[in-house]
């Protein structure tokens, strides 16, 4: 959660930014610090999007690089939160295309990935992001991971606001129709612990 | 639909940091420097602001014929001097706030040059070229330099032997230009019209010092203004204290106190940002900004701004201060209509506009 403390907020965003300027000025050790701020976010986004641990730490790590090479591109007119993803967005747009087999390759990774250590609302999550559509998943994760609004999405989707907000609409309402029981089991892997998601997708829906 | 984005949220990272194997990585790279746009904009102006520049200094004989020749050579690309109207880089070449001091200083096959200088009493500008080595990157890194010999370190200045001390200034290299830095001191500096900069840089793997030394002599028309006039909308209100004219820059220094005011689409989930000021002449030709700081919170109640913009392209008769807000999501601090270069949509205050005589 985003801190909601006015000085907080202000004070966090301060701080990047100071670190942002060190970096910029050749202490690149201080980049360190802007990773531990973002790379649990950053991996909860490239994951569900990615649905692979490997992958996500290659990709996790191409783009904190990426934002290093080009920091100085950022300014501060947007937030370096937002700047970050949306090198991020690009970077899994790229290996999407490069891949060219999405939906195949999501599958295939599930299959080869049974659940190890998984949460009932991480399979509820992986179980929901199955229905949308790949746009429509980075539309969810960017709201969730960072609460941006849908400005800042659209911005990094390079999308009209307008156009993320209708979207939202529409996945919200794809996935408050979709009831996990009917119809929604043909994947394998989810059918074993039906219940447990059914229990836990009710209880998010609900909310 | 909430909690299904929080739980998105708090998911946990099923490993251990990897900032170590991100930063043993970057270790091997430099941060790329590439122009922005403004600067590629930029660029077709200055141009032939330098060639007529060469022929202008020429026929009327301001300056000496070495200076002249210099000056036609000017490197605009990337140059301290690019985004300067050319009848105001003319005015700074007579007053000697910009200059050209092409001094050169060698070791160890590393030959340091500094090209270009502009003071104009409120802000110090230079750049400093690299020959010698091929490397990408001019600036040292940060965890040492691997042993390779070339990067350019943070170098120190003097004014008259003392240490200049400054509370912000920037050390980057330069967009477009490879091989140069730009040094830009731009605030709590205090130095005389006339002295001695000495800059003292060192290059890694290089036991020697490069050491400059530049006489600095300016003739100072700074235009400082201090109408202490304040405009106030009942709520809000900020008087302006300063206003510091050159021919190449602009500083602005007021104080505000007050809720800053919201229209009515600033309200509910929006709200508005803190004031910023632009500022036109009176033919209502804005100046930049040469930063616009954002901050994701509520605004103070309290400001003490202290902002330098770019100059006028001729002194004008009066300026017209036009304070503006941007509208912020108030869950977020995103900015509305903000993208790549645009701060976002500005709301002008025109019951806050105050105007400022400048010439009689």
């Amino acid at each position: 959660m985003k801190p909601t403390i006015p000085g907080e907020v202000e004070e966090k965003s301060y701080e990047i930014e100071a670190v942002i300027d060190r970096v910029k000025a050749g202490d690149k050790q201080a980049y360190a610090s802007i990773i531990r701020q973002f790379e649990r976010q950053m991996y909860t986004y490239c994951y569900y999007i990615l649905k692979n641990h490997e992958e996500t730490e290659d990709a996790v790590q191409e783009v904190f690089i990426r934002a290093y090479e080009n920091l100085h591109r950022y300014s501060r007119q947007a937030t370096f939160s937002a700047w970050l993803y949306k090198m991020a967005y690009n970077h899994m747009m790229n290996i999407k295309k490069k891949q060219g087999r999405w939906l195949k390759l999501v599958h295939q990774v599930q299959e080869q990935q049974p659940k190890i250590e998984i949460s009932p609302q991480e399979s509820v999550i992986e179980e929901m992001l199955t229905y949308l559509t790949p746009e429509e998943r980075h539309i969810l994760l960017l709201k969730a991971v960072e609460q941006y609004s849908f400005d800042e999405i659209g911005d990094i989707m390079g999308i009209k606001p307008a156009t993320i907000r209708k979207k939202y609409e529409r996945l919200r309402r794809k996935l408050l129709e979709y009831k996990p029981n009917q119809g929604g089991t043909a994947h394998g892997t989810f059918a074993k612990s039906n219940g447990v998601e059914r229990n836990g997708y009710d209880r998010a829906m609900d909310s | 639909m909430d909690t299904i984005e929080q739980w998105i949220r708090n998911s946990e990272m099923p490993r251990a940091s990897m900032s170590h194997q991100i930063m043993d990585k970057i270790g091997d790279r430099t941060m790329r420097k590439k122009p922005k746009s403004s600067v590629v904009r930029k660029t077709a102006v200055a141009v032939s602001a330098a060639a007529v520049l060469g022929v202008g200094v020429i026929g009327m004989g301001f300056v000496s014929p070495a200076m002249a020749a210099t000056l036609k050579q000017i490197p605009v690309i990337g140059s301290v001097f690019s985004g300067i109207s050319e009848e105001r880089l003319q005015t700074a070449i007579d007053q000697g706030i910009a200059t050209s001091p092409n001094l050169s200083v060698t070791h160890d096959g590393v030959t340091l040059k500094v090209t270009e200088l502009l003071y104009d009493g409120t802000r110090l500008t230079f750049a400093i070229e690299r020959e010698g080595v091929e490397m990408a990157s001019v600036l040292a890194p940060y965890q040492g330099d691997d042993g390779v010999k070339g990067y350019i370190k943070m170098p120190t200045l003097l004014a008259d032997g003392k240490e200049i001390k400054y509370t912000e200034g920037s050390f980057a290299e330069v967009p477009s230009k490879g091989n140069t830095v730009q040094l830009d001191f731009s605030k709590g500096m205090s130095l005389p019209d006339q002295f001695e900069l000495t800059i003292q840089a060192e290059v890694t793997q290089i036991q020697e010092p490069f050491e400059f030394k530049i006489p600095v002599k300016i003739e100072n028309h700074t235009l400082v203004l201090k109408p202490n006039a304040t405009e106030t909308d009942g709520k809000f209100s900020y008087t302006v204290k300063q206003l510091e004219i050159t021919p190449v820059s602009t500083r602005l220094i007021l104080d505000s106190t007050g809720v800053v005011p919201e229209t009515p689409e600033q309200s509910g989930e929006y709200s508005a940002s803190m004031m910023y000021y632009d500022i036109v002449d009176d033919q209502g030709n804005r100046i930049d900004q040469n930063r616009v700081d954002f901050f994701q919170s509520k605004p103070k109640t309290e400001y003490h701004v202290d902002q330098l913009y770019s100059g006028f392209k001729a002194t004008p008769k009066s300026i017209t201060i036009k304070p503006y807000t941007v509208t912020v999501k108030t869950s977020d601090w995103s900015v509305i209509g903000a993208s790549n270069g645009v701060l976002g949509d500005k709301t002008y205050l025109k019951d806050l506009e105050l105007t400022i005589p400048v010439q009689p």
